[in-house]
């Protein structure tokens, strides 16, 4: 996702590099990022809706009895999630700098905090000791945190292309929007997960 | 031809349109509930306003085309290059505020006396089912047909059975309706104001006995009624719910 | 067939690329090429790993039941839907990018525009070509939803069972509604928008073109699984899918949940493509108050999609979680909720209705505009009560839950935000009214659907506003009523809308004109019809006759009959629609660029358009509906290789009008007398004509005289014959070509006399051009045939002579 991927229709309106930070919002592909970070916002927002009607306008919660849930160790998790957050801002301020270690280090760490608290999310699943179709709570707790699972694999994902290709060297200061882009679902990733932390577990 | 006279046009013939609604027979069933003449009051103020929103719409453009048609000559002609008229615009959009405004507000009445509960009103529970209804009345008793005291405001308790889907419980001639919902209990409410046989129709698509779930309401005298409920068996009902 | 013509391939944007355009040979095998064979091995290969995969899960979990037909629906039909696209070839581009391949070429157009009719059927990048693929699949789409539509009447036409039983009739009318909804007007609306808004913004292409193809390729998947669901059990809860009904239900529900993904995602897609083109991409001086109202429709509704769609996805994610993982969201024996889903449901599913109808409003205030000849009357307010529809689309929602059984403090809020809504659309209604107030109106196709759609969509609009007041509501819901509201609104308003945009942008996209009275008859059908089939269902719902019934009070039945009477010829009308537009496609004549003396930019260059769109990027200069307004321009085009001067009359295109009028088009015109046999389809005869048209508009009469050759020689008259019609027709089509209206016969009389039939007629020619062999060759010379002609009618005669070279022993 190079600057020409940017520019491949928008020949009409493409801006020289130095005016590259203040148009980052009129760069088609970041703004592409937010409209469908916004769509997927919806998506959560879809089963945050089914866990606060059940739970709050519903007049049976907790069916089935109390569900315990690990607060301690998922805490934990967000910790390692929200650290990623920074070590991803970090990869991106070095390629701004066009500092290559910053960068690179920055992706692999982020990614390898990302995986890891995948895995450690699996395994809290295998620890709950209740499956989805014990009742309304365990439906809305595995899908709001499955669904938000599937996000932080596909950054993974994102995460690992933008690693190769910052080790193969295509990133510069001025062309990286790829990167960006990467970020910007990352941070949007960590968002929902804390937002999710809190009225999941916490509340 | 001005605007404004056509305006006029169409006022007046929204206000024949009008009388002609009001003297036409009702589209509806008989109303046999105090809640059915209050929804067709609503209903034929809302035809009214229907008639003249039609004729507006119908009028212009009837005349428009008949007016303005492009004639042999026309090909490289332009109409007039008018923009807007700010005090037009405004006007329609106040005045049509307004009009849905008062309409929501008269809904908003006629809605709060449908639902009024007032002391010693009859209830009777209402259970619907994959594809037949039962009711249970006050004393216990249960049956499969609908048996109402007229004159009696009566509200009745909605579910379907907890592994059931959803059914909807509407009379046609009192002009009530809501859902059978499996895990809740609706509400609806009515005072029956014509003894009769009237038609209760199953109105949630609850699977291919969906056409067929229906069964009858019958309005009866106090002193009938009194007699039926006390003959009914009484079997322990099972509510929705948790 | 629209194959548009690349004016100048070199001056693709950014200069010459890579290998350069399509239109040559396909590389590589067709097993391993991006091609509808790889798609189907790939789509199969995927589906069934993902089925092979979820079954070993389930072994090694220890699964009773290790192979569920649920789960495997589930998976294999997404990966096959999956696989589909990735075997058609969405993604070999990014593929190629990711894993380095050899030859991977950045930038190199090679799946852009429409180089010959093959391309539409392969993944291409340019947004026209995109635009008429999803035309033309999702109108096959509406014709079987339309179809399915008919089984439903025929059912319906008498009480009892006909040709359905109760549980093929849910099916039916499930299947009608999803069809309707999610593979016809939704995309149709994508697809007219694809074609025509870059144009609009003067943009080359949309934002992501890529992203366009896979949006389309997206929507094939979805509408196959609705329809396979038939060959399994299908689903039959309706559209709307209601749980418990849903969860409960055949396996045909697992083909809609997961349908309604794809056709979720192919959406969303192209709104995020949508907005992104229209925020970036406008062309210089294009502020938003310049943009087309179709540009401001579709700004509007891609915000709805964006954040209304998902919602959607979220019910069915639900609906198949309860189905597959026996989760409890909607099972009130687990502690679920069943209203819970509708609150779900609705909150996408009301946006979506006005996802349907905005782009419908856009496309209505450009052809009210541009067919009456006026600007558009009040147009900032249009633009905001777009807007405020969109907006105030998700306040409303639980207006089709009013009877459910929902918390009942919420019904009065509903309810008022539902009756404000009517403000905005009034406006509109007001607003367009006084457009075509004092303008000049072309009763066009497009224009007729346009007025029709007036009419009809007002009173859908007006049965909503008693849907809207509550205790109307409770006695209306679910019964024929609704269905008479909804058919009001989604037929009379989005689809006679489609039909108006389908007329006014046909020229444009196919670059032939239809034929006007086909449409007037289409119009005319469908609008009685229409109104036939669908009129009479308000009464029926008053009466008590619920929706989604197999079978109804007997005496219903006669009212029952005339709507399936009506809904048959509706159905039919269909056919005078689809014939006008396959004949004149394919031999329809020639369209201008500008037929309708548009502003827009889309008008300002060929029909169809070139390939990228504009030669240099416009600049947009006024605003687009400034008709009326002596020397008002929109934008100022460029275009590097002019069309040829040939004066094209404004007015040729509708000389397949009603008589009186064509004569008072043609008697404006100089009329040409043409007069050959043996040369009329000679290049100097077609020069001679072009002279005269390059500088005013001529309408060319051409005779060919069969009779008296003057020499004598003995001749197969009916070969003979032939062979001056087979020349003729030449001479037509050169004609048609450049533009100039001409018509002709052959006539079995001489010369000298044919040009006498002609002078002395109600419509005589004001110049006489003749054209022979040499005058060695020549009976016409030999009998001074052009000097008589000049004696005797006393018009200017040009003699063109031609030299045709003599394959038959027939030369005079």
């Amino acid at each position: 996702m190079s600057a020409h991927a940017a520019t491949a229709g928008g020949r009409v309106q493409s801006e020289p590099a130095s005016a590259y930070h203040e148009s980052l919002l009129r760069s088609p592909v970041f703004l592409g990022m937010v409209m469908f970070i916004g769509s997927e916002i919806m998506l959560f927002a879809s089963f945050f809706t089914a866990f606060f009607y059940l739970r709050f306008v519903h007049d049976t919660y907790p069916y089935g009895g109390e569900f315990e849930i690990p607060k301690g160790p998922t805490g934990i998790n967000t910790a390692i999630l929200v650290f990623s957050s920074f070590t991803m801002h970090w990869a991106l301020v070095s390629i701004k700098r066009n500092r290559r270690f910053g960068l690179v280090a920055g992706l692999a760490l982020t990614l390898v905090l990302g995986l890891t608290f995948l895995g450690l999310q699996m395994r809290e699943y295998h620890a709950l000791g209740f499956v989805p179709s014990d009742g309304a709570f365990p439906s809305t707790f595995f899908a709001l945190t499955g669904l938000h699972g599937m996000h932080v694999f596909v950054g993974a994902t994102l995460l690992f292309i933008a690693f190769v290709r910052a080790a193969r060297g295509h990133y510069s200061a001025a062309h990286h929007i790829g990167l960006e882009v990467t970020g910007l679902y990352w941070h949007f990733v960590d968002v929902v997960w804390i937002l999710l932390y809190t009225v999941v577990y916490l509340i | 031809m001005s605007a404004f006279k056509v305006g006029i046009v169409s006022l007046v013939v929204g206000a024949i349109g009008s009388v002609l609604i009001w003297v036409t027979p009702s589209w509806f069933p008989t109303d046999a509930a105090v809640q059915a003449e209050r929804q067709d009051h609503l209903y034929l103020a809302l035809m009214i306003l229907s008639s003249f929103i039609m004729a507006i719409v119908t009028v212009f453009l009837i005349v428009s085309v008949w007016k303005f048609r492009a004639r042999p000559g026309d090909e490289d002609r332009d109409g007039d290059p008018i923009h807007g008229d700010t005090k037009l615009e405004i006007a329609w959009t106040l005045i049509p505020t307004v009009i849905v405004v008062a309409f929501a507000f008269a809904a908003g009445i006629v809605l709060v006396k449908n639902e009024e509960r007032p002391a010693g009103r009859l209830i009777v529970k209402v259970t619907a089912q994959q594809f037949a209804w039962t009711f249970t009345y006050p004393n216990g008793g249960t049956a499969h047909e609908l048996v109402l005291p007229i004159d009696k405001p009566t509200q009745f308790d909605i579910t379907s059975r907890p592994t059931d889907v959803i059914h909807s419980f509407y009379v046609p001639e009192f002009r009530v309706k809501s859902d059978a919902v499996p895990g809740l209990i609706t509400h609806t409410y009515a005072t029956p104001t014509k003894t009769g046989t009237f038609r209760l129709i199953c109105t949630e698509l609850c699977g291919i006995g969906h056409s067929q779930m229906r069964s009858i309401v019958r309005v009866v005298s106090q002193e009938e009624y009194d007699i039926y409920v006390k003959s009914l068996p009484k079997e322990p009902q099972q509510q929705g719910g948790a | 067939m629209a194959v548009a013509h690349a004016t100048d391939v070199s001056h693709a944007p950014g200069g010459d690329h890579g290998h350069g355009h399509g239109g040559g040979a396909p590389t590589g095998s067709i097993w391993l090429r991006g091609s509808w064979v790889r798609a189907i091995w790939v789509s199969l290969l995927f589906a069934c790993v993902a089925i092979g995969i979820a079954t070993l899960i389930r072994a090694a979990l220890g699964f009773g039941e290790v192979y569920s037909s649920e789960v495997a629906a589930t998976f294999g039909l997404t990966f096959w839907a999956i696989g589909f696209t990735v075997g058609i070839g969405c993604f070999d581009y990014w593929w190629g990018y990711l894993i380095g391949r050899h030859d991977w070429v950045e930038e190199d157009h090679s799946a852009h525009g429409a180089y010959s009719w093959r391309d539409y059927f392969k993944v291409n990048t340019d947004h026209k070509v995109i635009g008429i693929q999803y035309l033309v699949l999702t109108f096959i789409f509406f014709l079987i939803g339309g179809a399915l539509a008919e089984g439903v009447r025929a059912e319906l036409a008498q009480p009892g069972t006909q040709i359905a039983s109760p549980g093929l009739y849910n099916g039916l009318f499930s299947a009608h509604a999803t069809i309707m909804i999610f593979l016809f007007i939704i995309p149709s609306f994508a697809g007219l928008g694809n074609f025509v808004v870059p144009l609009m913004l003067g943009a080359q292409d949309m934002a992501f073109p890529r992203l366009n193809a896979l949006s389309f390729w997206l929507l094939m998947p979805a509408g196959i699984m609705f329809i396979a669901s038939f060959m399994v059990t299908p689903f039959d809860a309706g559209w709307t899918n209601y749980a418990p009904l849903s969860v409960q239900g055949p396996l045909g529900v697992t083909f809609f949940a997961i349908g309604v993904q794809f056709a979720g995602a192919s959406s969303i897609a192209t709104a995020v493509n949508f907005l992104v083109t229209i925020v970036t991409m406008r062309a210089p001086g294009m502020s938003f108050w310049r943009m087309p109202l179709l540009v401001w429709a579709q700004l509007a509704t891609s915000s709805l999609v964006v954040l209304g769609t998902p919602f959607i996805a979220g019910s069915q994610f639900m609906v198949l979680y309860d189905r597959v993982m026996h989760t409890g969201f909607f099972e009130p024996t687990k502690g679920g909720d069943v209203v819970l889903y509708q609150h779900i449901f609705w909150f996408y599913s009301h946006p979506a209705v006005y996802i349907m109808m905005l782009p419908g409003f856009g496309i209505i205030s450009e052809v009210l505009s541009v067919h009456s000849r006026k600007p558009i009357f009040g147009y900032k307010l249009i633009a905001f009560s777009t807007v405020a529809i969109g907006v105030l689309g998700f306040t409303v929602w639980a207006h089709h839950m009013f009877v459910s059984g929902m918390s009942p403090w919420l019904r009065i809020p509903m309810m008022a935000t539902t009756m404000l809504i009517a403000v905005p659309t009034g406006i509109k209604i007001f607003s367009w009214l006084a457009t075509i107030w004092r303008g000049v109106i072309h009763l066009t196709a497009a224009m007729l659907f346009a007025l029709g759609f007036m009419f009809t969509f007002v009173i859908g609009g007006l049965s909503g506003i008693f849907l809207a007041v509550l205790p109307v509501d409770i006695n209306t819901s679910d019964t024929y009523f609704v269905v008479a509201h909804i058919h009001y609104v989604l037929f009379g308003g989005s689809v006679f809308t489609i039909y108006a945009g389908l007329y006014h942008w046909f020229p444009k996209m196919t670059g032939r004109m239809y034929d006007e009275r086909l449409g007037r008859l289409h119009f005319w059908l469908t609008f009685v019809s229409f109104n036939v089939t669908f009129l009479p269902m308000h009464w029926l719902g008053l009466q008590g006759m619920p929706r989604r019934v197999a079978d109804y009070e007997p005496r219903f039945g006669d009212l029952n009959m005339i709507i399936s009477i009506g809904g048959f010829v509706l159905g039919a009308s269909t056919l005078v629609f689809m014939y006008n537009v396959i004949s004149s496609w394919a031999r329809g004549p020639l369209a201008p660029a500008n037929p309708w003396r548009a502003l827009s930019l889309e008008w300002q260059v060929s029909s169809p358009p070139p390939i990228f769109n504009f030669d240099e990027t416009p600049q947009v200069v006024g605003g687009p509906y400034e008709y009326g307004v002596p020397g008002a321009r929109h934008a100022i085009v460029t275009v590097h290789t002019p069309e040829p001067e040939v004066a094209v009359p404004v007015t040729a295109t509708l000389t397949r009008g009603a008589p009186e009028r064509r004569e008072a088009i043609l008697s404006s015109m100089k009329h040409i007398l043409v007069v050959a046999n043996q040369t009329v389809a000679g290049e100097a005869v077609i020069a001679a004509i072009r002279r005269r048209a390059g500088t005013e508009p001529v309408h060319v009469t051409v005779v060919v005289p069969q009779g008296d050759s003057g020499d004598g020689w003995v001749i197969d008259e009916a070969a003979a014959r032939a062979a001056a019609e087979s020349r003729l027709a030449q001479l037509l089509a050169a004609l048609r070509d450049a533009g100039i209206a001409a018509e002709g016969e052959v006539v079995s009389s001489d010369p000298y006399e044919a040009v006498l039939d002609q002078v002395e007629s109600g419509r005589p020619p004001s110049e006489i051009i003749i054209s022979t062999l040499p005058r060695t060759r020549s009976g016409w010379l030999r009998k001074d045939l052009v000097e008589r002609v000049r004696d005797r009618t006393r018009l200017p005669v040009e003699h063109v002579v031609v030299n045709v070279p003599d394959p038959e022993a027939s030369g005079r």
